[in-house]
């Protein structure tokens, strides 16, 4: 009988872990689901209020009525796009209520500027609190915020928070409510080129190399690895473009080079490696940049930015069109170089290798006083290939403006017509 | 009388002495290299501190040197004669430690801890630590990337690939990118990634694990332009998936335990 009590007792001592397990199990996934869907809500509305700001700082930049149009069409449809998105975060009413009618409020401004209501000059001198206060706003909610990134903050402060207080919520139609959307100005290196480029590798005409070549030419570019244990692999025969795959291992240095079938042109190539902690001064990094550039034979780019990081620098070029010196950024490459002796570390050069068809242009002159507020000054100006909405190179004034409390704005602006076709923050 | 002499002499001495460490003290503080837009670093750190105290820089001190410290510097160079080139040089860098203190202790401090504060002269340094947290990375993305990109994605490549080769992690960060760029997914980061079902790492919570420098190195490059899947939107592992969907997308390239498909 004893012993019978005792079987009892741990069936029933199993069956209760089995159930535990089981009901925690599903917590966690209901925890993370939860977590998941609110962090993309938060994250979501705290982008879309970047990019609301950044379209406020637009109209700021301008005084130009047509070149306002845009930037303030922008305003009006992101603010009403963001009040969709906060009226669906797990945050309290109250707070909610606040920005939406803040949001409002601002969007409506903008249609009234837009529509001639209200003067330019009055929205720009409101504008200025406001753009502070959407950033703000931003950070609280961004991924990034000193408690955020972590599930146990999310949950705690969101879904908890929110189950307890609305526990009829359902909480599926949350995820709904957040449309993606496109903006009107996409930043230069987001552009459709980018990946229309990559795509247009398929029609490379020139003759397929064969792997013998590919290693004569990896060893040729880069010499220092003559010696490097090599492995050459070709695309899966369904790969949108046929190329080879190069990787390579000497010592503590691993990495991979691709190259196409199709004439054996360098793709990418990328290399890991520890780090020193010396480095080397930018001026030495350039000279060895252009040392790189000309030893590959890109000789017809010029380098447009380079940004130092923790253990290397990362630069931009782009090939410039010999007729009028202009820059043609969707010819776009780019090397990383390590900080502490200047070596190679990359090179990308997807989007060079096949130059973009340019046609003749006129260039009309323009009077920046009539497209530009008078708050901000020019500060450099040339020109530059960009495309415009039908994705055609266009040639453009490229115009680097300031003003120190709102920011520099590179702006792109047909050199013919006179249509702002880019507008960019810088950091 | 010759007793007074002496001391007179000795602290003659001892008051040039001082004068001329005080001059020679703070230059020592900057390094010797030529500091110019793009860098990152003490230097800019120190360099940003200094502008601020003086007035002519009203940003955060986070070490990167864009175009608001680009500005102020070539403001500073105009206003005490100096070439107006927008180079940390030699004279610009005596000037500004003749025109400014900098606490380095009090400024890594505040970095280190994420508080949000200035430098400005004149005012009680620990009067300026403002009580909120600011958030800076140690990385310098290109323009049309925030910080808040490089986090998340970050966190998605550590949570799916922390056990791939460097590539690979580059590979998957890729993918969220091209995933961006493409029709048939959303069109921002955050959507991509929380997308139901698209990531086994949001399923199951391994999102949340805290990434380490070579995930944010991976991203770093990804967020450049580099792309190892040759424009792949699609991964998976072969030993695990269940899915028989994802067999059936054209392949690329196989990277570590992911098969790459278009």
């Amino acid at each position: 009988m004893k012993k019978f009590i005792w079987v009892i007792v741990a069936t029933a001592a199993v069956v209760f872990l089995v159930y535990h397990f089981n009901v925690q199990s599903k917590n966690t996934r209901l925890e993370n689901a939860l977590a998941s869907q609110y962090s993309n809500q938060l994250t979501s509305a705290s982008e879309k209020l970047i990019t609301l700001s950044e379209s406020i700082d637009q109209t700021l930049l301008f005084q130009d009525k047509e070149a306002l149009d845009q930037p303030l069409e922008d305003v009006w449809r992101l603010s009403s796009d963001v009040r969709d998105s906060i009226s669906s975060l797990p945050i309290d009413h109250e707070t909610s209520t606040v920005w939406m009618n803040y949001l409002n409020r601002i969007g409506n401004s903008a249609s009234l500027v837009k529509e001639g209501k209200i003067p330019v000059e009055e929205w720009q001198k409101s504008m200025k609190d406001a753009r502070e206060n959407l950033i703000s706003l931003s950070d609280q909610w961004a991924f990034t915020n000193r408690n955020g990134g972590k599930k146990d903050y999310i949950v705690a402060s969101f879904v908890n928070n929110k189950a307890n207080k609305e526990n009829d919520k359902n909480w599926k139609a949350l995820g709904d409510s957040v449309k993606a959307y496109t903006e009107s100005d996409f930043p230069m290196t987001a552009s459709e080129t980018d990946k229309q480029k990559k795509k247009d590798l398929q029609h490379i005409k020139d003759s397929e190399v064969t792997v013998e070549q590919v290693k004569q030419t990896f060893v040729k570019l880069f010499p220092e690895l003559k010696d490097a244990t090599i492995h050459i692999t070709e695309s899966a025969e369904n790969a949108p473009y046929p190329f080879y795959h190069v990787q390579f291992h000497k010592g503590i240095r691993i990495g991979y080079a691709d190259f196409t079938k199709k004439g054996g042109h360098l793709l990418s190539y990328l290399l890991e490696r520890p780090f020193d902690k010396t480095t080397i001064s930018a001026e030495t990094m350039k000279e060895k940049a252009s040392t790189y550039m000309k030893s590959f034979g890109y000789t017809d780019t010029e380098m447009v930015e380079y940004r130092e990081n923790h253990i290397a620098w990362h630069l931009a070029f782009a090939r410039v069109d010999a007729k009028n010196d202009a820059l043609i950024y969707a010819d776009g490459m780019h090397l990383k170089i390590a900080k502490d002796n200047g070596e190679l570390l990359g090179l990308n050069a997807m989007e060079y290798i096949q130059k973009e068809n340019i046609g003749d242009q006129k260039v009309v002159p323009i009077d920046y006083k009539e497209i530009f507020s008078g708050d901000f000054t020019i500060e450099e100006e040339r020109l530059a290939y960009v495309e415009n909405k039908e994705l055609q190179q266009r040639l453009a004034y490229e115009v680097l403006t300031r003003n120190d409390s709102i920011g520099t704005h590179r702006t792109y602006i047909d050199a013919q017509t006179h249509e702002i076709l880019h507008t960019e923050k810088l950091p | 009388m010759k007793k007074l002499k002496y001391i007179l002499i000795s602290l003659i001495f001892c008051t040039a002495s001082y004068a001329i460490l005080q001059e020679e003290q703070p230059t020592q503080a900057f390094s010797t290299q030529i500091v110019e837009r793009g860098a990152y670093g003490d230097d800019v750190i120190e360099l940003q501190s200094r502008l601020q105290y003086t007035g002519f820089y009203t940003s955060q001190i986070d070490g990167k040197f864009g175009y608001n410290t680009y500005w102020a510097l070539r403001n500073f160079q105009e206003k005490y004669g100096i070439p107006v080139d927008g180079l940390l040089g030699e004279d610009t860098k005596k000037k500004l430690v003749s025109v400014s203190e900098f606490n380095k202790e009090f400024v890594h401090e505040q970095i280190k801890k994420g508080n949000s504060f200035t430098t400005y002269g004149g005012q009680d340094l620990e009067k300026q630590v403002k009580n909120q947290q600011s958030e800076s990375s140690n990385m310098q993305l290109p323009p049309k990337y925030s910080e808040k990109d490089l986090k998340l994605i970050a966190n998605a490549v550590y949570g799916e690939a922390r056990g791939e080769p460097y590539e690979g992690q580059v590979a998957v960060a890729a993918v969220i990118l091209n995933r961006v760029e493409h029709p048939d997914f959303p069109n921002t980061i955050s959507e991509v990634i929380f997308q139901p079902l698209a990531f086994t790492a949001v399923a199951d919570g391994q999102i949340w694990l805290e990434p380490n420098e070579r995930a944010k190195e991976a991203v770093l490059d990804a967020l450049n332009g580099w792309d190892p899947t040759e424009n792949a939107i699609y991964y998976f592992n072969p030993k695990t998936a269940t899915s028989k969907w994802i067999w059936s997308r054209p392949q690329i390239k196989t990277i570590g335990q992911h098969i790459f498909c278009a």
